[in-house]
């Protein structure tokens, strides 16, 4: 496009410090895809917006995806190769699915994606990890599945599986010296994981400071806060004011909602365009962002052991500022009493004295 | 009745030639598709599929609390993961002997439906679609694509696309006007899914018995409206 046509603010925007940056996903860890197919529902940013050049200040991003791919079998895989040979320079390594124990697959595997050309077998997932991860500016692991292991992870699993940065270690760090950047969620919200991409493309344009990570390598301003507290319900629980069955608006700990002690934006944020959630529409929260997922929320369906203290712990306060503000509720839901027809004024309204000795003469 | 003889075409020179897909994009799973053509007989004469990820769903769950299984089942597909966790307290309903309040069993459906629509405008437009927009046709069959150049698309005064041309141009991965739309229009029935089941792909509100989701006024207000867009 001519720069005398560009938007104003594509002029002045100071140009990315890298023209193309690649994203190369891999679905072939032990997962859905439900995260690839979450991210389409993003519209902060969407993924046409990223891809078709509409945010200032990017570089060009090209996007190899499995699941939203042009390209079929080897013309897909030549972006892994390309990647590997360095030919595709800078690329965020996306990876998605847990990634299974291949120590315990013996002559087996549990996850592969293409053919080894010399070979004719299958190349594993944990090969391709190996050989591109050092190659990546950053990593990202998309869906609870990839960071931490998620439901394939399960007490009695037979893969062995884990997290990405279970496999590479906790400590790893890409030769950008950027850590593995895990954003949890099963499937993950489709905004947090777009913005976390539009975050770190900022980075690699130059145009933003190292992304702030916590301990569980997920950005902070994503999941530094609690479901409950940013539960639209929280206010239930304050009252001790709880829901004993299905379709009450009242708060869900008692049918077996962990919110308290979840890290976990989406009643806050809502599931896309501001709809939707989990506790704030009605889901319990069974955890599904959190290292513990599944087996620390299980049974999902009993109430929390530690939800059962704190409830009773709250249930006299949370009793009696229910029934005062009860009161207070029902004094404010009347209008002042000198709202009326009738023929006189009881607004308290005084006339001034000057005004009285004027009319008197 | 006489007998007829059919006789053979001529079978020439068998040679064989290996086509692999692996992976198959623009689906969910991970599936390679392996086969040996004969070109010159116009015959397939070996094909198998792959299947490279094994998860073990029907070992984990094994010692499970039932009550949990459709929060787990779910995570069996990406796409369809809401067809699962239904069908699994469709399941549970049956197991327990608990029948589900009519409200709730018009918000599953409603739910479901809302799904059907996301699940065939996604896969029809963005997914199957590629494998006939413009950049495709022309990259494969070239004479197909000098021929849609010239036929005109029917019910044009309908959707405004003039030629055959004219929508695979539409379809074009990202850049296309009729691929944009979809993955606009997928995501307002997203939003009416998640009204009614809190989330996409893996819902929140279903449970053994009934649904979570609070039915009120503004809830079948807001899944109208949006109705309304795609008709």
């Amino acid at each position: 496009m001519a720069a005398a046509n560009a938007p104003y603010g594509r002029v002045t925007q100071r140009p990315p410090a890298v023209k193309d940056v690649h994203i190369v996903w891999i679905t072939a860890g032990l997962g859905c895809d439900g995260d690839s197919v979450s991210i389409t529902a993003a519209t902060q940013p969407s993924v046409e917006d990223v891809v078709m050049g509409a945010i200032p200040g990017l570089p060009n991003v090209h996007l190899h995806n499995p699941v939203l791919a042009y390209e079929v079998g080897d013309d897909f895989m030549k972006y892994y190769y390309q990647a590997e040979q360095g030919l595709i320079d800078p690329f965020v390594l996306v990876v998605e699915g847990s990634i299974p124990n291949e120590n315990l697959s013996g002559d087996g595997y549990w996850a592969a994606v293409g053919t080894d050309a010399l070979s004719g077998q299958p190349i594993k997932t944990t090969e391709w990890i190996d050989r591109l991860a050092p190659k990546a500016l950053a990593v990202v692991a998309i869906g609870t599945c990839a960071t931490y292991g998620g439901i394939h992870a399960m007490e009695g699993n037979p893969t062995g599986c884990m997290g990405l940065a279970d496999y590479l270690g906790w400590d790893w760090k890409s030769k950008a010296g950027i850590p593995i950047v895990n954003v949890p969620g099963c499937p993950v919200q489709p905004d947090n994981f777009m913005e976390t991409v539009l975050y770190l493309l900022y980075v690699a344009a130059g145009l933003a400071p190292m992304i702030p990570l916590d301990e569980a390598g997920r950005p902070t301003w994503l999941f530094a806060k609690t479901v409950h507290e940013g539960c639209d319900r929280g206010s239930y629980y304050e009252e001790a004011d709880f829901a004993g069955e299905y379709g009450s608006p009242k708060c869900l700990v008692k049918l077996g909602c962990w919110g308290p002690v979840v890290n976990c934006n989406v009643p806050k944020r809502g599931w896309m365009a501001g709809l939707g959630g989990c506790p704030n529409v009605g889901g319990i929260c069974i955890g599904c962002t959190m290292p513990g997922f599944p087996d620390k929320f299980m049974p999902f369906m009993d109430e929390p052991p530690g939800s059962k203290i704190s409830s009773s712990m709250i249930g006299v306060y949370g009793a009696a500022v229910r029934a005062l503000r009860g009161i207070t509720n029902a004094t404010v839901n009347k209008e002042p009493k000198w709202r009326h027809n009738r023929p006189e004024l009881t607004t308290g309204y005084k006339a001034a004295p000057l005004q009285v000795k004027e009319r008197a003469s | 009745m006489s007998t007829t003889t059919v006789t053979q075409a001529p079978v020439k020179p068998r040679t064989l030639v290996d086509m692999n897909w692996d992976p198959i994009t623009r689906i969910v799973g991970s599936l390679g598709i392996y086969t040996k053509i004969d070109f010159a007989n116009r015959e397939v004469a070996e094909c198998y599929s792959t299947s490279s990820i094994f998860r073990g769903y029907s070992i984990f769950m094994k010692g499970k609390d039932p009550r949990d299984a459709h929060f787990i089942t779910s995570r069996i597909c990406g796409i369809c993961g809401d067809n699962h966790a239904t069908c699994a307290t469709y399941a549970q309903n049956m197991a327990f002997g608990v029948r589900p309040p009519a409200i709730a069993e018009w918000i599953v459906n409603l739910g479901e439906a809302a799904e059907y629509m996301f699940d065939h405008n996604i896969f029809q437009d963005n997914l199957v679609g590629v494998d006939f927009c413009e950049q495709m046709v022309k990259e494969t069959n070239p004479s197909v694509w000098e021929k849609a150049k010239t036929t005109e698309a029917p019910h044009a005064a309908d959707h405004g696309y003039r030629t055959i041309a004219d929508i695979m141009t539409a379809l074009n991965p990202f850049s296309g006007e009729f691929y944009r739309e979809t993955l606009h229009v997928s995501r307002y029935t997203r939003e009416m899914f998640c009204l009614m089941e809190g989330r996409h792909v893996h819902p929140s509100t279903l449970y053994p018995g009934g649904v979570g989701t609070v039915p009120t006024i503004q809830l079948f207000t807001d899944y109208l409206v949006r109705l309304m867009r795609y008709c």
